[in-house]
């Protein structure tokens, strides 16, 4: 009975996020994987009402799904020039909820219990005020909301997206520049919606827009960036081409493209969780070190202070030149606001390029599907997580977890959820117990599900 | 079956419906911000002052729209200076709010959910909070803009009070009304700010959003 109540209460624990990545990870096992929509699958719903004055619900529904396909139908350009699908997520309208969901009905809809996955449109934003939210400055909130007791796939979720900023010139007086932000701003929920946080590359950019629009480099802030900066965001930037197929891979993307992973400790070897880690093109045109960037926040697939600070950067094109940077996350969105595993990441250190161990700034890999490891990191900096141990392995690759290549990473097919609801309950019931052992270890090695 | 049997499949039996209530668990909202000037701010917020918070409690209130509860967090500010709100506040008189959600950590506790950029408070320190309009149904409200709308207020070494803000330096101050008043106090403010514009004393501060707040009247 004993045990039977230690697995309740570890999955009443079950909850938690991270950010710069994924939303929603696998807090039950911590196996340093990013949860993904079952079956790699996405079915959702619309509201029968309209999303404001003069956008109705057939134009409103469109919009959704154009957003839905954009993240769906990602592609990067390969080496030799070819541009190729990096993702593979299917999604499917299930049509209509059958319902004007307004603010007396769509409590089900944000409800912890199994149900539909649904796209809300709240036309004057009471939906966003009775929750609190501010709907002057805010067009749509998202969550996955459910997710499975193995901790790994994502079983419902919901978006809300007001139109009270679409009425009477509020987001913009140019009313196709007003609907373009609107759907900026709905690509980013939908993107929170497949289980993306908020992008942190081309922050000093975005901090630097101006109130009128105008936005120097506003075609590079990513569209998952914590703020609606510019129209421009309506177009993917590569840091959102890159999470999205890391979470979501298709086959081509890890066979055309390379990864460079490492860690980062502070200066008495302890792992330092918190700390953005950049991949930049360069050697080429100022304006493609500005494109081609993607981020990654140091142990931001473990949940709290795990004892793990490993970073992973992808979408790596072969035989360009990479310059691999540490730096703290702006502090203006950090707290409560989303880009850490934890809210007070570590800060005053100054930004630095990190080495290759033959003292090379830049890196390169040769062909598709090739892993670089870099040196581990240290950076003299406060260490938010004070009960971590030192590392005693000084290897950069070892103990990594395989999220996005093979190992433990969750991948199309690694699937048994649905098929087998109970024993995967039970299964999860012994995981839990041996991942026990696991974490006292502390070793932040990879654990599959028939380990 | 043996006694071994029996009791292993009452353990498997038991841990089915145990756990099968809870292999859904929910996760934390997320949303974009707009970024706004504090003209916006000041004139979206239905109260703004600078208070004192002393008491912040988490509580899960029994709400049967929302399954499993609403998860709120309820603060309480001393007031030091009102600046507007439908009720005028003296110094030394209480506000309350109501917030949705908590911190990441105690929704976790809690097995609900919470919207990822809401600001929190600490008790005993100062702050200057926009709030926007409480929700007749929920009872819930927040701050304009997410931490846009929430300024902490530092004693400097000589001791008077400076406002900042994690947007004070970048945004706050763009696209300001040219109207004489407004400008006047805004070149003040600035001059009673520190070089990089992130810190600003608390008067001159004060004094900007009260004009600005005349400027929309």
């Amino acid at each position: 009975m004993k045990k039977i109540l230690y697995t309740f209460l570890l999955l009443l624990f079950s909850l938690d996020l991270s950010a710069g990545g994924p939303i929603a990870i696998d807090t039950v096992n911590k196996s340093g994987t990013a949860q993904r929509w079952d079956k790699n699958t996405v079915e959702w719903f619309h509201d029968d009402g309209s999303l404001a004055t003069n956008v109705n619900n057939q134009k409103a529904v469109q919009w959704v799904q154009e957003a839905f396909s954009t993240w769906s139908n990602v592609t990067m350009q390969t080496a030799d020039g070819r541009s190729v699908k990096t993702v593979d997520i299917t999604i499917k309208s299930g049509g209509s909820l059958g319902k004007d969901v307004d603010k007396t009905n769509y409590h089900e809809y944000l409800s912890a219990t199994e149900g539909p996955s649904a796209v809300i449109f709240d036309p004057d934003g009471s939906i966003l005020e009775d929750i609190g939210i501010d709907k002057t400055l805010i067009i749509g909130v998202t969550a996955p909301l459910l997710s499975s007791g193995d901790g790994k796939k994502i079983l419902r979720g919901v978006t809300i997206l007001s139109g009270y900023l679409l009425e009477n010139n509020r987001l913009d007086p140019d009313q196709a520049r007003a609907e373009m932000l609107h759907r900026a701003s709905g690509l980013h929920e939908i993107g929170h919606f497949l289980n993306l946080d908020h992008g942190s590359t081309m922050a000093a950019a975005a901090l630097a827009c101006k109130k009128d629009g105008a936005c120097v480099d506003g075609e590079f802030i990513p569209t998952m960036f914590p703020e609606l900066k510019t129209p421009l965001q309506i177009n993917l930037a590569r840091d959102d081409k890159v999470t999205i197929s890391w979470m979501y891979p298709s086959t081509t993307f890890h066979s055309e493209f390379c990864i460079i992973r490492g860690r980062v400790e502070d200066d008495k070897s302890i792992p330092l969780r918190g700390v953005n880690l950049l991949a930049q093109r360069v050697g080429e045109s100022e304006g493609l070190t500005k494109e081609d960037v993607r981020a990654f926040v140091s142990g931001v697939l473990y949940p709290g202070c795990e004892p793990n600070s490993d970073y992973t950067l992808y979408g790596i094109v072969p035989e360009k030149k990479y310059q691999v940077l540490y730096e703290q996350l702006p502090s203006q969105y950090i707290g409560q606001s989303g880009f850490e595993p934890l809210p007070n990441p570590p800060q005053g250190f100054t930004a630095a390029t990190i080495e290759t161990s033959d003292g090379k700034s830049t890196v390169e890999c040769s062909k598709g599907g090739e892993v670089m490891e870099m040196p581990v990191v240290k950076v003299t900096a406060a260490n938010p997580c004070k009960n971590l141990k030192p590392n005693s392995n000084t290897s950069a690759s070892a103990g990594l977890p395989k999220e996005g290549s093979s190992g433990c990473g969750l991948m199309r097919g690694n699937n048994s959820t649905n098929v087998l609801l109970g024993v995967s309950i039970i299964a999860s019931i012994f995981m839990i117990a041996r991942k026990r052992r696991y974490f006292q270890k502390g070793d932040g090695s990879c654990v599959t599900q028939n380990s | 079956m043996n006694k071994k049997g029996e009791f292993m499949f009452r353990y498997f039996y038991l841990s089915v419906f145990i756990v099968f209530p809870f292999f859904l668990s929910s996760l934390a909202y997320s949303t974009q911000a707009i970024h706004a000037n504090l003209e916006h701010i000041t004139q979206t917020a239905e109260a703004s002052f600078v208070g004192t918070c002393i008491d912040r409690r988490v509580e899960l209130l029994p709400d049967a729209r929302f399954s499993g509860g609403l998860l709120v967090t309820k603060y309480t500010f001393r007031i030091g200076q009102w600046i507007k709100g439908p009720q005028q506040k003296k110094e030394g008189e209480l506000f309350e709010f109501v917030q949705y959600g908590a911190t990441r950590e105690e929704a976790a506790k809690m097995n609900v959910s919470f919207i990822i950029g809401l600001p929190q408070f600490e008790k005993n320190k100062e702050y200057v909070l926009f709030t926007t309009r409480r929700s007749p149904a929920t009872g819930l409200s927040s701050t304009v803009g997410l931490e846009q709308g929430v300024f902490d207020v530092v004693v400097q070494a000589n001791g008077t009070k400076s406002v900042t803000n994690k947007f004070l330096s970048t945004s706050l101050f763009q696209n300001l009304p040219v109207k004489q008043g407004v400008q006047k106090t805004l070149t003040a403010a600035k001059s009673a700010s520190s070089q990089d514009g992130s810190v600003i004393s608390l008067q001159s501060f004060v004094d900007l959003v009260n004009a600005l707040g005349e400027n929309a009247r």
